[in-house]
């Protein structure tokens, strides 16, 4: 019996030694031989929305295609801190100041959060990776809504009258209704949920009348009908679906993609950022991932390095600002 | 589509002994890593992700999800021994559990429990297989005004679980509230009494259960000497199995808890959580001695058990039906659907039907060997408590800090689980009751929410809740709750 005591000691004492062995990771780096620097030990991965979305989605595949491939060795833990548009995430990613061992994915909620004030960092806080590509949004109705082509949709809006869903507030999807209502002319009241998945759960449910998502989140209800896309965001319309028509061409001059990309916490070591750099971008031009991901999820290949995409976002930011101050939401 | 050439693929893919190996594997793990506070389903089945990684997508799935089901059953047990909850879903076992446990009946808790969760477990399972598809569309009719109706009623529940002193359980249910508002306010994005980034997220909820009930006891025993009632004869074979007329006594009990358990555990958020505490008040409230909850009641053991485990299979029905997880595990084991290339929704039960019976017909078998795998642990976890029962004190403290720490290695959540042991302790000594409180930190933030969700669908009109069928309904048995003791009480003094 006692042996069974010592062994359950045993167990409990070998979970504290790894608890503590994970958390002392960041001050313990060695560089390897040839004086490469390379993470010792497991990597985070943080998505700021709950599983089943964009941001989840993408880290896991990228988790899975990296460690396949051969890319990365280490171990790649995949976690969610999902919330307050992305505050939750932003939040967590900047207590990891100056780790090595941990990278976020960041969209559009990533500038317009801090823009709204309820985060005290913005994005020049943090340490740019890469970009990894760009997502369309596509508009979706119920197809019991009655509603199945874009001038229907139109007379809709117009009653003024509509619910929009969303995956939280100020971010990509609620500007994009924001834009819809200002273009149409017409009242509409967004509703903000916690992630994709109850976005298009409530309506599936009929719930609410229309949403935006991104490709993925709703191929699935869209291929069983479930779903009909109404239109696109893009510039001009995607090979997947040629026959949605795009905003622009329907008069309304709307074009809004969400981009998608890498960053590490503040004060990352350069040598672990231009590792993550070089990783990244092994990893855009692996036919493993444009299959698995970019394809498979309707994203555009976009790849930008980390200074080219804190001046794209540098530029993007003040565009957030200027809608999200004609829009009133910022003063 | 046949069920029965369903269940035929499914168990020619199970019924090999790599996969039987896997089952049992992730069974033991899963029950492990129930065991250990802190650990839970979704740490347990992430930690074994990239084990899982290296198989192929059917057996890769089949094993975590035994895993998922072995937390089920192993989060009981340190619920029952020791008064510490190793994950949501545990707590309510602990309110009669651990007073068995204290009046030396121990054995007979586990034993009970772990076949609740059997019956539990299975006939949620064959609800599965039986009706996925058609079951998750029940799913699907819930929308905000629904979870909020749903909350009011999970809120007037507190009523019939608090008999003594209604003032101070009004007073835990107001501190609960405020504690479960602490963090980001997803529809308006702004924070509050986020003093600290580490509270953006919160309080994490799991540490404050460590803490108010572990640690809470632990101080609470220092004060007189801490000794659990287990004398040489207790640890007998005989006396720690539960006995034929004690499984009949809770047959109706572990029934209820089913239904509960299949149908609530369904859904999206505190699926499983509500369900137990659900069970729990419903017990409590159809028992002809509902003062005796609390002090070692079986019912109030079984009925909750099989509705944690039932929830296992309810949550599994949105999260391969609608690609919706029903909670922490099922949120990982979706991942683990994605990063396979499986894409859950309506049409997976086609596209990829092996998958999906292969998961269905392995956790039918996981639950039966996990049946028998806790049956003849007992033995060993009561030698364990009878050997270590001088020493209980600093090793449930040590238990409670580590599975805090490990939460997310923040040393903040040691704080965190240490401030509410020493809250507990007060709540004890001064007799306040904590189911309110953790009530209410689990539904507040949810009530709210889907209230103000609801309020913009409808433009600000209350109606909403009213003409909406299942909110309705909620609604009515939310009032049905609340007035039901009263009445209780009237009539018995009629009498």
């Amino acid at each position: 019996m006692k042996k069974l005591l010592s062994i359950s000691m045993f167990i409990l004492l070998l979970t504290f030694a790894v608890a503590c062995n994970t958390s002392d990771e960041e001050s313990s780096n060695s560089d390897n031989s040839d004086g490469e620097w390379e993470p010792d030990g497991g990597i985070t991965f943080m998505a700021s929305y709950a599983p089943g979305g964009g941001h989840d989605t993408m880290l896991r595949t990228m988790s899975s295609v990296l460690s396949n491939e051969g890319i990365i060795d280490n171990s790649i833990n995949v976690i969610n801190k999902p919330g307050g548009s992305a505050a939750v995430g932003l939040g967590h990613a900047a207590s990891q100041e100056g780790a090595d061992d941990y990278i976020f994915s960041v969209t559009s909620s990533y500038l317009t959060t801090p823009l709204q004030g309820n985060v005290d960092h913005s994005f020049e806080d943090f340490t740019p990776i890469a970009r990894l590509g760009e997502d369309p949004y596509i508009v979706l109705v119920n197809s019991e809504s009655g509603i199945s082509n874009f001038k229907e949709f139109e007379e809709f809006i117009k009653e003024g009258n509509a619910t929009f869903g969303g995956t939280s507030t100020g971010g990509g999807s609620h500007l994009l209704a924001l834009q819809i209502e200002e273009a149409f002319g017409a009242n509409i009241e967004y509703v903000p949920f916690e992630g994709d998945g109850e976005v298009v759960t409530a309506l599936l449910g009929g719930h609410i009348d229309v949403i935006a998502d991104n490709i993925h989140a709703s191929k699935e209800y869209i291929e069983n009908g479930d779903m009909i896309p109404i239109a696109v965001s893009t510039q001009e319309r995607l090979e997947e679906y040629p026959e949605v028509p795009t905003l622009i061409e329907s008069g309304y001059d709307i074009e809004w993609t969400l981009f998608r990309g890498i960053y590490g916490p503040p004060n990352m070591p350069e040598e672990a950022r231009a590792w993550y750099e070089e990783k990244m971008k092994e990893l855009s031009e692996n036919e493993k991932w444009q299959s698995e991901y970019l394809d498979k999820y309707s994203i555009k290949q976009g790849f930008m390095n980390g200074s080219e995409f804190e001046s794209y976002l540098t530029e993007l930011n003040s565009t957030y600002e200027e809608h999200l101050r004609t829009l009133g939401i910022i003063e | 589509m046949d069920l029965f050439s369903n269940i035929g693929l499914g168990l020619d893919l199970v019924l090999n002994w790599q996969v039987l190996l896997l089952i049992f594997g992730g069974s033991i793990i899963g029950t492990l890593a129930g065991t250990l506070p802190g650990i839970g389903p979704s740490a347990g089945i992430a930690l074994l992700l990239p084990v899982a990684l290296g198989l192929p997508a059917g057996p890769a799935l089949v094993f975590l999800s035994s895993i998922y089901l072995g937390t089920m059953y192993g989060g009981r047990i340190t619920s029952i021994l020791i008064n510490v909850p190793g994950d949501s879903p545990a707590i309510v076992t602990a309110w009669d559990g651990y007073p068995m446990m204290k009046k030396g009946q121990g054995g007979i808790a586990m034993g009970i429990s772990a076949i609740s969760s059997f019956i539990g477990g299975l006939i949620a399972l064959i609800v599965l297989a039986v009706a996925a598809p058609l079951v998750s569309q029940w799913a699907l009719s819930f929308s905000s005004p629904e979870y909020f109706t749903m909350m009011l009623f999970g809120f007037a529940t507190i009523a019939s679980l608090s008999d003594k002193n209604y003032i101070k359980s009004i007073i835990m249910v107001l501190f609960g509230l405020l504690v479960g508002m602490v963090g980001m306010d997803f529809i308006s994005g702004f924070g509050r009494y986020d003093f600290v980034p580490e509270l953006y997220d919160g309080f994490d909820f799991v540490a404050i259960i460590i803490g108010l009930y572990g640690i809470g006891e632990v101080l609470f025993n220092v004060e007189t000497s801490f000794k659990l009632n287990i004398k040489k004869e207790n640890v007998k074979l005989n006396s720690i199995f539960p006995k034929w007329k004690d499984i009949k006594k809770v047959t109706a009990s572990t029934l209820r808890g089913t239904g509960i358990g299949s149908f609530i555990g369904m859904l999206p958020g505190a699926g499983g959580t509500m369900a137990t505490f659900l069970s729990y008040s419903t017990e409590k409230s159809v028992s002809k001695e509902p003062e005796k909850f609390g002090k070692g009641k079986m019912e109030g053991l079984a009925g909750p058990e099989a509705a944690n485990n039932a929830s296992v299979g309810g949550a599994l029905m949105p999260m391969l039906a609608l690609g919706i997880p029903g909670g922490g595990g099922t949120a990982v084991l979706l991942g683990a659907l994605i990063v396979f290339g499986l894409q859950p929704g309506p049409r997976i039960f086609e596209t990829s039907a092996d998958v999906v019976w292969i998961i269905i017909v392995g956790l039918f078998v996981a639950n039966i060997l996990l049946l028998f795998a806790n049956v003849f642990l007992i033995p060993f976890f009561v030698k364990i408590m009878y050997y270590g029962q001088n020493y209980l004190g600093p090793i449930i403290a040590f238990i409670c800090l580590v599975g805090a720490f490990s939460l997310s290695y923040l040393v903040f959540d040691v704080w965190v689980a240490i401030a509410f042991g020493i809250l507990g302790y007060i709540l004890k000594k001064l007799d306040y009751p904590t189911a309110p409180f953790i009530l209410a930190i689990i539904l507040g933030p949810m009530a709210e929410d889907s209230f103000r969700q609801s309020m913009i669908m409808s433009r600000g009109d209350y109606s909403i809740f009213f003409t909406r069928p299942l909110a309705l309904t909620f609604f009515i048995l939310a009032i049905l709750f609340l007035v039901y003791p009263v009445i209780k009480r009237k009539f018995k003094s009629n009498k």
